[in-house]
């Protein structure tokens, strides 16, 4: 050792010697874990570094998936059936007879284009 | 781009993401689930009320009341039993304008059953458990299960909070129809009575509902009391249960059905219903069913063709049976014809002795109706072009500028190439009984069938034609006689004289002058339909000239092939009566009676046997056979009352003396003169003989 350096080093235990470190134990324990606590803990703080475009895009296609599941029967069956809703139908009496006014609509409309082709 | 992040962190995430799933599946989803299967059900769809079924099952609680409230007893029959899509009867078809959603599924009794059970046991104590109860009690009693219905009224009574007496007590007046439909006629009473022991001034409406049940069991209680019974059937023996059965007064069927009819029931399981304790008086039966019930399906009854008179003591049986609409082959789907004939074609039923032909003119709001051909052997028939020119119809009015005129298009009828027609057939067996018809509710796609529209523009519309269409009639008649005078060939335009002159005296309140006569008698000797034939004859009736009403009334019974209409025939009847021939008079009115169920000729048929006669036992007989209904308000004479009094009075006086004078007031009274009535009128001596001379005179 130098003499400057036997000097700095004095020079600190005089100041730091009021200073006592007493967590030695625990920084050890936690850079180098032995019991399965401290390990959990470890693993518990542990920092993840993710990739932030494909996770997302994935959560959002899981999202989708989760919601138009519950649907996708209605869409089908709409799709089918091909009306809009019926509450509000109507009668209508025409030539004698009693039809739902919007099919008799289209049976005349479509006679009148049959008739034109 | 990278998320630095902690395991802890990314723990919290996921156990939140979890914690927000399970919420959305515990509240969320059900809710959505709810939602989707209430529209499902609204709309129609195939399995829609499987899934409400299971939404329903799955929920509990107010969800559980509110979807049972909502979609069962909000659309479902109350014990009122006037709930039903179509009141059908008397040949008119009634369509309730309210329902909430008319694609829904229809519940069957057992899921009913089984809902408004749970409901009543622990469902929310207002105004619609009230009606869950009724309807509750309402499919009991289609399962003849009266004793269930009268308990689940009873319980829901006790269970009602104090305030809502009127409720309690509509349920106890429907405990006590129950009863008085199951001929418990005592338990009922009882009942009536605990309800008149507190009077509700307020509730009049009720109370009149009381009176109704009150006044009916009292009818029941009389030895006199009659009863119809009879079940409902489709022509393929189908029994219907739970349909709406009403036997309705002659005095009501002017009105649409209303809660305070006294004699309303439903079909039990094998389609059977009964009512007991019937008043005297002429009734119709009609039905009350939901569209698909109606749908492709009609009750064969004509209007007046139905009644049932009942004098006390009878006990009669009424069936009814639906049957499938006629499918109508051609000319269908708004068919242009332009040829000289018009094959009408429709679908054979069996049984059938002859059809009926209708058509239809196109008005603003719907069409004005009329028959075309009459008593047609066949299920096809092709008729000249002029037949349909030719048809008689009604008319309606159409506004022109600031004047109400007859639609000329209706004038013009089948001679309007714009105008778009509709036909439709009856079918008869041979006793004249409808069987069945093309027209009515057709709400589907396997049921519409082809539309019943044609169109025919063999006929181009002529110069007064367009005038006639502009509203511009008089320039019309006066260019229909240039074109007449022209081409004593034209056809169309001598009927549109006709018709136009006809309207302007019917206008005008006056009987056609002798001007109008030349060119209706030209078309009456042309026109081979013999529409034109009864105008004349009441002409020539009106002036007194007998030999030719005669020859015309002749000729109006060989265009109809020996089957005139019952109307024209009493008239001529009547004609003959004026004359003094009164044998003659009284076959045709026997005739034109018989033909005519609404008996309103019956009046002068019994004048003329009781003059002919002076039987007054056989008079009083007739009047009870066919009695004179009495429509609406008016009251039409009650003819076995007054030939009563004339017997009484007969009895009284000298029987020679009677009978000249009776036969002396009769032939005044068929002179049809005024003057010569009331001066009669003005010296009888004998106030049952007034009585009916006046009824008599008053006979339309």
């Amino acid at each position: 050792m130098r003499p400057e350096q036997e000097f700095i080093r004095k020079k600190l235990d005089e100041e730091l010697g009021d200073l006592h470190f007493l967590k030695s134990a625990e920084v050890l324990e936690r850079t180098h874990p032995r019991s399965w606590r401290a390990k959990l803990r470890a693993i518990w703080n542990y920092e993840l570094e993710l990739p932030l475009i494909p996770i997302s895009a994935s959560l959002a296609v899981l999202l989708a998936i989760l919601f138009v599941v519950p649907f996708k029967g209605d869409v089908y069956k709409g799709e089918r059936r091909g009306d809009s809703p019926h509450a509000d139908r109507q009668l209508v009496e025409a030539g004698g007879n009693t039809y739902w006014k919007d099919d008799y609509e289209k049976a005349v409309e479509d006679v009148e284009i049959k008739d034109q082709s | 781009m990278r998320l630095k992040i902690k395991v802890k962190h990314l723990f919290a995430i996921a156990v939140a993401l979890c914690a927000s799933v399970l919420f959305l599946q515990a509240f969320v989803m059900p809710r959505i689930e709810i939602a989707m299967a209430k529209k499902h059900f609204e709309q129609g769809t195939p399995d829609g009320k499987e899934e409400l079924i299971r939404v329903l099952d799955a929920s509990s609680g107010n969800d559980k009341w509110a979807l049972i409230r909502d979609y069962m007893i909000e659309n479902g029959s109350d014990l009122s039993l006037i709930r039903f899509d179509v009141i059908a009867g008397d040949g008119t078809y009634q369509s309730s304008t309210t329902t909430s959603f008319p694609n829904a599924p229809r519940w069957t009794g057992e899921e009913k059953i089984k809902y408004l059970e749970a409901y009543i046991e622990g469902g929310p104590i207002d105004g619609y458990y009230v009606r869950a109860a009724k309807q509750l009690a309402y499919e009991y009693v289609t399962r003849s299960r009266t004793e269930d219905a009268v308990r689940v009224l009873e319980r829901t009574e006790q269970k009602l909070p104090g305030h809502v007496e009127d409720q309690g007590r509509e349920l106890k007046l429907a405990r006590a129809r129950i009863y008085a439909d199951a001929g418990q006629l005592d338990a009922a009473e009882r009942l009536l009575t605990e309800l008149s022991g507190t009077p509700q001034p307020r509730n009049t409406y009720l109370n009149g509902n009381i009176a109704a049940l009150q006044a009916r069991i009292t009818a029941q209680r009389q030895e006199s009391a009659s009863s119809v019974s009879g079940a409902v059937t489709r022509s393929d023996g189908t029994p219907m249960a739970g349909i709406g059965v009403y036997l309705r007064s002659s005095r009501d069927v002017y009105h649409s059905l209303i809660e305070s009819e006294p004699y309303q029931t439903l079909t039990d399981s094998e389609g059977k219903f009964a009512f007991k304790g019937v008043a005297p008086g002429s009734y119709a039966l009609y039905i009350g069913l939901n569209f698909e019930q109606i749908d492709g399906w009609t009750l064969p009854a004509s209007h007046d063709e139905e009644w049932i008179d009942l004098r006390g003591g009878e006990h009669l049986t009424r069936n009814m049976t639906l049957q499938r609409l006629i499918q109508l082959r051609s000319p269908v789907d708004q068919q242009v014809i332009t040829g000289k004939t018009v094959t009408f074609e429709w679908e054979p039923v069996e049984g059938a002795a002859y059809y009926t032909l209708n058509g239809t003119f196109p008005i603003e709001n719907g069409t004005v109706g009329h028959t075309i051909k009459d008593h047609i052997r066949s299920h096809s028939i092709e008729l000249p072009i002029e037949t349909l020119y030719s048809v008689v119809s009604g008319y309606s009015y159409k506004k022109f500028g600031d004047k109400q005129i007859p639609d000329p298009s209706n004038l013009l009828g089948y001679a309007d190439p714009s105008s778009r027609f509709s036909w439709s057939v009856e079918a008869r067996d041979a006793d004249g009984k409808l069987l069945t018809r093309s027209d009515g509710y057709r709400l589907n796609e396997q049921t519409m069938g082809p539309l019943p529209f044609f169109y025919l523009k063999e006929h181009t519309l002529t110069e007064p034609d367009r005038l006639l269409l502009e509203g511009r009639t008089d320039e019309a008649l006066q260019e229909y006689k240039a074109n007449y005078e022209r081409n004593g060939q034209d056809s169309h335009s001598l009927r549109m004289i006709v018709k136009l002159l006809e309207i302007s005296a019917f206008i005008d309140k006056r009987p056609l002058d002798a001007a109008s006569l030349p060119y209706l008698v030209k078309l009456a000797n042309t026109d081979p339909t013999g529409n034109a034939l009864p105008s004349l004859i009441s002409y020539y009736g009106s002036i007194g000239e007998w030999a030719q009403a005669d020859r015309y009334y002749g000729m109006l019974n060989e265009a109809r092939q020996g089957k005139v209409e019952s109307y024209p025939q009493a008239q001529y009847g009547r004609l003959l009566l004026k004359q003094g021939r009164v044998r003659e008079g009284e076959e045709q009115l026997r005739q034109a009676q018989a033909n005519d169920p609404s008996n309103r000729f019956i009046g002068d048929y019994i004048a003329s046997v009781i003059y002919l006669s002076a039987a007054l036992d056989k008079a009083e007989e007739l009047a009870l056979l066919y009695p004179e209904r009495s429509y609406y308000d008016s009251s039409n004479p009650d003819w076995s009352k007054l030939v009563r009094g004339l017997k009484e009075e007969s009895e009284d006086s000298n029987d020679k003396t009677y009978f000249d004078a009776l036969k002396e007031a009769l032939l005044v009274c068929f002179s049809e003169d005024k003057k010569r009535i009331e001066d009669w009128m003005s010296e009888a001596k004998f106030p049952a003989m007034k009585a009916f001379i006046s009824a008599v005179s008053d006979v339309d």
